[in-house]
């Protein structure tokens, strides 16, 4: 009975141990979240404070190169092979944080600090700590 | 990896394998819920080559997963590519988190038994 026992333990050990790896692979497949929030964060870093300095030629081309940007990340994820677990919540916390971020910090700086960079920079950090700590979020999971 | 019996008997129902889920335990489909598990959803072929089966040897065990209602399947079209989500319903996660309960059971439980007949073992005076 004890041998019969231990072979059990030393299956259950074994299939423990596969379903782990398992687990790990089907992770590793979903860290394209991870990637594409760092790349959002990156690209608000950029968006925002060309936004805020340029003339208003400027800002269509940002504009237009910002939903360029956002298109090109739809195409992207809809041909993942992986959905994380939490994906639409996390998504929906970022996105709804970004937004709002964004409209404040917008409403404010085109009315009273248009081309001042010493606004736009720290705006910039503010608004996309969304998608970094989001990143942050997806990589822990 | 071999597979541990289930017994349906009344005699050592106190031992964990009989919260072992029969549905659960097969070595392909513990490996399907495994994947999906770590997953909101994740297409068909994915599934596939991590669990290195064939589509038909997949495609059959989804079928018994989704029979027993653990497991959801969606089709959807990229461009002209049919693509097929596989995702674990509620009731597929907390089965597997059972399983998982009662295997990690099975492998403390028997760890225990083995110090304690080596305890045993001593006081008898055994080399």
């Amino acid at each position: 009975m004890g041998d019969v026992d231990a072979a059990e333990s030393a299956e259950a050990v074994v299939a423990l141990a596969h379903v782990g790896a398992l687990g790990d692979t089907a992770r590793g497949g979903a860290r394209w979240t991870v990637r594409l929030l760092v790349a959002y964060g990156l690209a608000v870093l950029i968006y925002v404070p060309w936004v805020g300095v340029l003339p208003v030629a400027g800002i269509l081309v940002a504009t237009g190169l910002w939903f360029a940007f956002c298109a090109a990340t739809v195409v992207f994820a809809y041909r993942q092979r992986v959905s994380p677990r939490g994906f639409g919540l996390l998504w929906a916390v970022v996105f709804s944080s970004f937004g709002l971020l964004w409209s404040v910090a917008s409403a404010v700086g085109i009315g009273s600090f248009r081309g001042d960079l010493v606004y736009w920079l720290p705006a910039a950090l503010v608004i996309s700590m969304p998608f970094f700590v989001g990143a942050g979020v997806a990589t822990k999971r | 990896m071999r597979q541990i019996a289930i017994s349906h008997g009344t005699a050592t129902a106190g031992h964990p394998r009989h919260r072992l889920d029969p549905v659960v335990h097969s070595p392909v489909r513990l490996s399907i819920i495994a994947v999906l598990m770590a997953a909101e959803r994740a297409e068909f072929a994915f599934v596939r080559d991590t669990v290195e089966v064939s589509d038909s040897v997949l495609s059959k065990q989804v079928s018994v997963l989704e029979e027993a209602g653990y497991l959801k399947v969606r089709k959807g079209a990229v461009g002209r590519r049919t693509r097929t989500w596989l995702s674990l319903s509620a009731a597929g996660r907390r089965a597997f988190e059972a399983h998982l309960a009662a295997l990690n059971d099975i492998a403390s439980s028997t760890r225990g038994q083995g110090g304690a007949a080596s305890e045993t073992g001593s006081a008898a005076g055994r080399p």
